[in-house]
């Protein structure tokens, strides 16, 4: 025995009470019980259940406005400040918008070796110029450049399967000007004047690979509308994901890998493809 | 422990709750030098524990033991009187022996927390950590309670032990028990 438990053994002798139940009058105890048990018992079960009416209203009120937001901002067009925020953005000076996607990604379909894997663009956000490289399945790629002057437009083209850079003349833009891209920009233009003009809304929340995202969609009735689905990060709000609008389903899918707004006008150019053929068309 | 049950159900189980630990609430008193204010202490205590009856704890004992002991300082308001305790622990007698004294006068250096962690332990059987929610402290700083109060409690105990002065005056040997 430890020179504790001998301490501990030499208190605990001088216990006063060392049976507790030679204490109960058992008479008394089961009296005890009877009356105590005859008292009202608290249906509310004590102190954690000890909210006034007020603290009760209080919530009520405070749930209430939370659903009347959360219903406004979903149903009535009320928009998030980063759909805001990115339409400004995308609609804002002379900046370049740079995107890397995987193109429009068909499910089940494009199995074939020209199918996009990549597609990576740069363009004005006035339009102006510009680049969009796509590879391909079989690892080929096309680098392709167009500006605009006005209302001509010259397009020049590298093909890593024939090893030519091929260069338009500046023609002459007929009816509507001829779009430079077809996913990231149109759907980014798109989304920024559907904001501008108030007719775009949010439909719902999502995640893209772990980022969380507002589903927005335009209101104008005007026929079937992409769906641009944007981080819900305010200070950098991104194009998620563009889901574009089809008949047969399941509809295209074009998933932005990098965007961003940059300033580096070089990265509108086609740079030097050595030993590339250079054809000029007339 | 939320104990919601019909009303019949929840009578069964408060009632089994006061046959299991009314010894031990009024026990409680007893040991803190006030038996006199045993039975009314119990009563309080278990018309706390009817009154939050959904809240008691699974392992009620020292949930119950703590309103005791509020209950208790009320009674004697506020401050309770360890000195019984102490002539208890010294083993103090109608004739006390000079070692039995000597011992009392060493237990002075206990501090009130030190004596309540020595004879939670001790006297009422809890475990440090069960003894912890009785003294409303965590269970560490009770062990570091309880191990100064042993300390304490020790050194006392050697310094009381009988010397052979004693031995002449006293054919009992009066020192620790």
């Amino acid at each position: 025995m430890t020179r504790s438990d001998e301490y501990h053994e030499a208190a605990a002798s001088r216990n006063p009470v060392a049976d507790p139940e030679a204490l109960v009058d058992i008479a008394e105890r089961d009296a005890l019980v009877r009356e105590i048990v005859a008292t009202d018992y608290p249906l509310d079960g004590g102190p954690r259940h000890s909210w006034r009416p007020l603290t009760y209203l209080g919530a009520a009120g405070a749930l209430l406005a939370v659903v009347v937001l959360a219903y406004s901002l979903v149903t009535r067009g009320g928009l998030p400040d980063a759909a805001r925020a990115l339409a400004s953005t995308i609609e804002s000076g002379r900046a370049i918008l740079h995107t890397v996607s995987n193109g429009p990604d068909v499910p089940g379909a494009g199995r074939g070796a020209r199918a996009t894997v990549r597609e990576e663009r740069w363009t004005t956000l006035d339009g102006t110029a510009t680049r969009t490289k796509t590879t391909y399945r079989d690892g080929t790629f096309e680098d392709l450049v167009q500006q605009r002057r006005g209302r001509r437009y010259r397009v020049t083209v590298y093909r890593s399967r024939s090893r030519t850079v091929t260069i338009s003349p500046w023609l002459r833009v007929v009816g509507q000007p001829v779009p430079a891209d077809r996913l990231s920009l149109t759907g980014a233009r798109s989304f920024a004047a559907a904001v501008r003009r108030g007719n775009a809304k949010v439909t719902g929340s999502t995640t893209v690979d772990g980022v969380a995202a507002y589903r927005v969609e335009a209101t104008d009735g005007s026929g079937p509308s992409p769906v641009w689905v944007i981080s819900k990060d305010e200070r950098h709000p991104r194009l998620l994901r563009v889901e574009e609008p089809c008949e047969q389903r399941p509809c295209p899918v074009t998933r932005l890998r990098v965007y961003e707004t940059i300033s580096d006008r070089e990265a509108l150019e086609l740079p030097e493809y050595r030993g590339a053929r250079v054809l000029r068309q007339r | 422990m939320r104990w919601q049950s019909t009303p019949r159900v929840r009578r069964e189980r408060f009632a089994a709750l006061v046959r299991e630990h009314y010894g031990a609430v009024l026990a409680f008193a007893h040991r803190r030098g006030q038996p006199h204010l045993a039975v009314d202490v119990a009563r309080e205590t278990f018309v706390v524990a009817w009154h939050e009856f959904a809240g008691v704890p699974l392992d009620a004992r020292p949930w119950l033991l703590r309103v005791a002991s509020g209950v208790l300082s009320a009674r004697v308001g506020g401050t309770l009187d360890w000195s019984a305790v102490l002539d208890r622990l010294a083993g103090l007698s109608d004739e006390p022996s000079p070692a039995a004294l000597r011992f009392r006068a060493e237990l002075d250096r206990l501090s009130s927390i030190e004596v309540e962690a020595l004879i939670l332990v001790a006297w009422d059987g809890l475990t440090p950590a069960r003894a912890a929610v009785v003294a409303g402290c965590s269970p560490g700083a009770f062990r570091v309670r309880l191990l100064r109060g042993r300390a304490r409690f020790g050194a006392a105990y050697d310094a009381a032990q009988p010397s052979v002065a004693d031995d002449h005056s006293s054919a009992t040997g009066p020192g620790p028990e």
